[in-house]
């Protein structure tokens, strides 16, 4: 049975950093062998929030690294939903710099396809988008995608992912970004 | 060096992002020990030990409830 505890000040050293790391981490939702689990019976509200277990590959596959431009990677929380059907969206937008082939082939393969991100914030605390039954999907580029008009402009795309949970999580597992083995 | 102690399982030898340390590189052969203990003691999922790693680093602990008792000479 959960029980409710007092909430107090936590700020480890004092940290509390906005943002994201200049590091994403991106792969294929159908990549994804096991994924951490969700707590069942949860005795305290830090133990509600917490996944267990680690994002397994399937054999062959990683997780890959995308560079983000400083300060513009943000992990946003939408609580949606009426009352008695509330829940979550998560939204995830960074920006990339330049057009080149590489980052449009991403682009285009991720566009319609089921992902997964985790993503780190400023403190080191990592997020997980996407679960067994959910992924993480491209929702647009909010903050332009192009050339930009003046010379001074920042050429490059901006992007937005988002997954939608009944619950918030911490990912305190590890990021494989070397091939799973056949088990 | 580490790989005397544990075996990199699971995953081809090289890059996980772990707690605390950030991206380790497995391929290589620097790694220092003392992380890659630190990290099996937190359940890291790609280090097992080795032979060796067991014999060395956790050495096996003489269960003092298994112990011969100990005669004393009884002082005439």
């Amino acid at each position: 049975m959960l029980e409710f505890t007092d909430i107090n000040k936590s700020l480890p050293n004092g940290q509390n950093m906005g943002g994201l790391t200049q590091e994403i981490y991106y792969g294929f939702h159908a990549d994804v062998l096991t994924w951490p689990t969700a707590p069942a019976a949860p005795a305290t509200l830090a133990a509600s929030a917490v996944l267990t277990g680690e994002l397994i590959m399937k054999p062959g596959k990683k997780l890959f690294k995308m560079y983000i431009t400083d300060d513009t990677g943000e992990f946003l929380i939408e609580p949606v939903g009426e009352l008695d059907g509330k829940s979550f969206v998560t939204h995830l937008t960074v920006f990339h710099p330049g057009l080149k082939d590489t980052l449009f082939g991403f682009i285009n393969a991720a566009k319609n396809d089921n992902l997964v991100f985790v993503v780190q914030d400023s403190d080191g605390q990592k997020y997980l988008m996407g679960d067994k039954l959910r992924p993480a999907v491209y929702a647009g580029s909010p903050d332009g995608f192009g050339t930009g008009k003046e010379t001074a402009a920042r050429k490059g795309i901006s992007m937005e992912f988002t997954y939608k949970t009944p619950n918030l999580y911490i990912y305190p597992g590890n990021i494989p970004l070397t091939e799973a083995l056949t088990v | 060096m580490w790989t005397k102690y544990f075996n990199f399982i699971k995953l081809r030898r090289g890059r996980v992002i772990v707690p605390i340390h950030g991206e380790i590189d497995f391929s290589r052969d620097d790694i220092p020990v003392e992380i890659c203990k630190e990290l099996y003691e937190n359940d890291f999922p790609y280090l097992e030990l080795t032979e060796a790693g067991k014999q060395e680093l956790y050495p096996p602990v003489a269960d003092p409830m298994n112990q011969p008792p100990v005669l004393t000479k009884k002082k005439k």
